[in-house]
């Protein structure tokens, strides 16, 4: 296999180093990784010339020692572990699409999806004898009249197993098993894949702690100054909400929690999923156990004739389990919009255009805002719904707030926090929520 | 037919005309041990965490037992039982099943047939089961490369269908929800559910999907359907005097046309709403989802959840099938 030498997914390297020179590789990576949000291509033309020169092989090297001692660290911290995926995720993306010869991109395919779940195109036709199927005539077609195509792209057969986001999206040709479609389209799901095997190394990686003092010390040093990263995947968390009362505060909820919100008022009946649905978020935005058993005793219309008493029996289960207090004991977290699109209720993707329209102008809009919906925008992000309902959500928040964002909404939280932030319902604490806050100013 | 009556008739079920072998056909038994089992009880009690060393320690269990309904669930590395519950085992395998049952297509069932109540089911609304079965099970078989497909039904209202492919066996959640996902063009159960837009799916399964949906509204088409989709009655006369005279056959130049009118009233995606499959995502994403044994009884009708042989599908009729409870 010719993989690039920057890819850190090889066959460990040499450990036989001095453990400070270690030490210093990972420091080295550390660097370079934190450099990312300031601007990639900086950090690949800097670090990552595109030449063949062969000193830079040991310069290679020792980003991959570096990055096998970061992945001990991680080991040790879940939420290092976090960053440090996500971040190399990054990179990868990266150096993948700007740094790699056709050969090699053929050979990260084979390493991260398994060579048994990837097949060229000419031996996709060849044992699928496809000559006579028309559509694949057809995806030919669209592939070379493509406009702006990449020279480098070419077309890649992977199984369907090995990429499940591009068969949920079709953003592939699917035949026999078999996803068609060219390189580009399979950029994000390498990148998934490539994110996933760095976890299983990290994983893995577990077992080498504990064998030597000297690297079990090193790798506590690491993990020390490396703390302030461990707090950077905690914006959706719940614990700003605490305390704040928001339940009565309807304007900074979510379109899809106020459309349920306002299905249960006029029906007094929801389905499982839906119940669940808020019933999380009720909890994460700081509800206390006692005030959503009342809430769902007074609002439900399967309650009527039912005792307070009998119904903490029996449906007060449910709200107790979401608490962890009954059952697995689990503190359950709302779903991120994704799970939401496929197994909860998001009305971009589950409201028929015309429903959604009227939702979104009429009862959204003006219940809690005193709002002259635009309607061109309205029917755009009606349109966009279809098919990015997480962007169509983002594009709806500036209609309502008068504030445009930076990020995409990716979770229900992430909207209630937005949204109580300029409301003035809670104040800026932390260092990254003010970065966050400047973002949006400036994107005005 | 009292308790007494129905546990004789179930007990004489699972000792005479039971047969297992029908089963290992479509279900890995490899690891027959580490199976999960759950029953339901003719009093109403729910067990599960429950595993059997043999085939025939399952029999005798039936037979002895009779509970009122017998599931099946995934394969764990050691034998689920009531000190060993699943949630502390370590999941190795369950089969692909999707699940189409008409509580699904409740919204929309008026507009195919004169049922009423969630629990009647008629051979015309079984139609929009058919027409699933024959959009997943062609799917299946040309897009995701599955060869070993067993439909069986599931003593009520639906059909399930399992994948006995080796690849469907061990995918993991998401991969399923994949499936889901590429096989669903409606999102939602409402009436007014969203269509998936037409230009997003690719041509082949567009066409698959719009040929066969057009030719089953077609053939189970009635005249006040025409009105109510906005043709009319001139059109919907005509329509329904060429049905006839084609004595239901469905010709290509039939649906051409008919797809030229409905183009013109812009009805396609009403049309699609009211046939395009329903499927259960739940039964299929759910990595420990006990479902139904296949050849077992349903306790609630006393009809065979039976195996549908190819060749037969699509002439089944539920309403048809004898209870071994009358």
């Amino acid at each position: 296999m010719a993989l690039p030498d920057w890819f850190i997914l090889q066959s460990p390297p040499n450990l036989d180093i001095d453990v400070k020179q270690w030490k210093n590789f990972a420091w080295n990576r550390v660097k370079l990784l934190e450099q990312l949000p300031q601007g990639r291509s900086r950090v690949v033309r800097d670090h990552f010339p595109p030449t063949d020169d062969d000193s830079l092989n040991q310069i290679y090297n020792d980003y991959r020692l570096g990055a096998y001692l970061l992945r001990l660290v991680a080991a040790t911290n879940r939420r290092l572990e976090a960053w440090l995926i996500e971040t190399e995720g990054d990179l990868f993306e990266y150096l993948y699409s700007d740094r790699t010869t056709v050969n090699q991109k053929w050979d990260i395919f084979k390493s991260l999806f398994g060579s048994e779940n990837v097949m060229n195109y000419e031996e996709f036709k060849y044992k699928m004898d496809e000559k006579q199927n028309e559509y694949l005539a057809d995806l030919y077609h669209q592939f070379h009249s493509a406009r702006g195509r990449v020279t480098s792209d070419f077309l890649t057969c992977v199984h369907f197993t090995q990429v499940p986001w591009m068969v949920s999206n079709r953003r592939g040709y699917l035949r026999k098993g078999w996803v068609v479609s060219n390189e580009i389209s399979f950029r994000g799901s390498l990148k998934k894949a490539f994110e996933h095997k760095l976890q299983e190394e990290v994983v893995k990686a577990q077992d080498l702690l504990g064998v030597n003092e000297s690297i079990d010390q090193a790798v506590q040093e690491i993990e020390q100054n490396l703390a302030k990263h461990t707090q950077i995947r905690s914006q959706f968390s719940s614990a700003e909400f605490e305390g704040r009362d928001l339940q009565s505060h309807p304007e900074i909820f979510p379109p899809c929690m106020i459309h349920l919100f306002s299905e249960f008022e006029k029906t007094g009946r929801l389905i499982h999923a839906h119940r669940l649905q808020i019933g999380f978020f009720l909890k994460k935005i700081g509800m206390t156990v006692d005030d959503q058993l009342h809430y769902w005793f007074e609002k439900s219309v399967d309650n009527l004739n039912v005792t307070y008493e009998e119904f903490l029996r029996t449906s007060g289960y449910q709200i107790r389990h979401l608490y962890g207090l009954e059952g697995g004991k689990k503190d359950y977290a709302v779903p991120k919009c994704s799970t939401i699109a496929t197994s909860y209720f998001c009305p971009f993707v589950h409201l028929a255009p015309a429903i959604l329209f009227k939702f979104l102008s009429n009862n959204y809009l003006t219940r809690y805002k005193s709002l002259t919906p635009p309607e061109n925008r309205l029917e755009r992000i009606v349109s966009q719904s279809g098919s990015n309902p997480t962007a169509a959500c983002t594009e709806y928040f500036p209609i309502i707030f008068k504030k445009s964002l930076y990020r995409k909404i990716v979770h229900p939280l992430q909207w209630a926090r937005y949204a109580s932030k300029f409301e003035g319902l809670i104040v800026e604490q932390r260092e990254s929520d003010s970065s966050i806050s400047e973002e949006v100013e400036t994107n005005q | 037919m009292n308790r007494v009556q129905q546990r004789t008739a179930l007990r004489d079920y699972y000792s005479t005309h039971f047969n297992f072998d029908d089963l290992a056909a479509f279900i890995n038994f490899s690891d027959f041990s580490t199976r999960e089992f759950g029953f339901a009880t003719l009093e109403g009690k729910f067990f599960r965490n429950i595993s059997f060393e043999t085939p025939k320690a399952l029999i005798d269990f039936l037979v002895d037992r009779t509970p009122y309904h017998v599931y099946i669930g995934a394969v764990y590395n050691d034998p689920p039982t009531r000190e060993n519950p699943i949630h502390t085992l370590e999941w190795f395998g369950h089969e692909l099943v999707f699940d189409i049952d008409l509580n699904e297509y409740d919204a929309v069932r008026q507009h195919v047939c004169n049922c009423q109540g969630a629990d009647q089911v008629c051979i015309r609304c079984w139609q929009l089961v058919n027409l699933a079965v024959h959009i997943i099970d062609e799917t299946l078989r040309l897009d995701f490369g599955m060869k070993d497909i067993t439909w069986v039904f599931s003593g009520r209202r639906g059909v399930h269908g399992w994948i006995a492919d080796d690849v469907g066996f061990t995918i993991n959640q998401e991969q399923r929800m994949s499936l889901i996902d590429y096989l669903s063009v409606i999102h939602g159960e409402a009436e007014k559910a969203r269509i998936q837009d037409r230009t997003k799916l690719k041509y082949d399964f567009r066409y698959r999907i719009e040929h066969t949906v057009f030719k089953y509204f077609l053939k189970n088409v009635r005249r006040k359907d025409l009105i109510d989709l906005g043709f009319s009655s001139s059109i919907a006369t005509n329509v329904m005097k060429q049905l006839e005279h084609q004595e239901g056959q469905i010709d290509e130049s039939l649906l051409r046309n008919f797809n030229l009118r409905i183009a013109k009233i812009n009805k396609y995606d009403e049309i699609l709403r009211r046939w395009v499959p329903r499927i259960d995502h739940k039964v299929t994403i759910d990595l420990r989802r006990l479902l139904r044994l296949p050849t077992s009884i349903h306790g609630k009708t006393g009809k065979i959840a039976q195996i549908l042989h190819p060749s037969d599908i699509f002439s089944f009729n539920p309403d048809e099938e004898s209870s071994i409870f009358t």
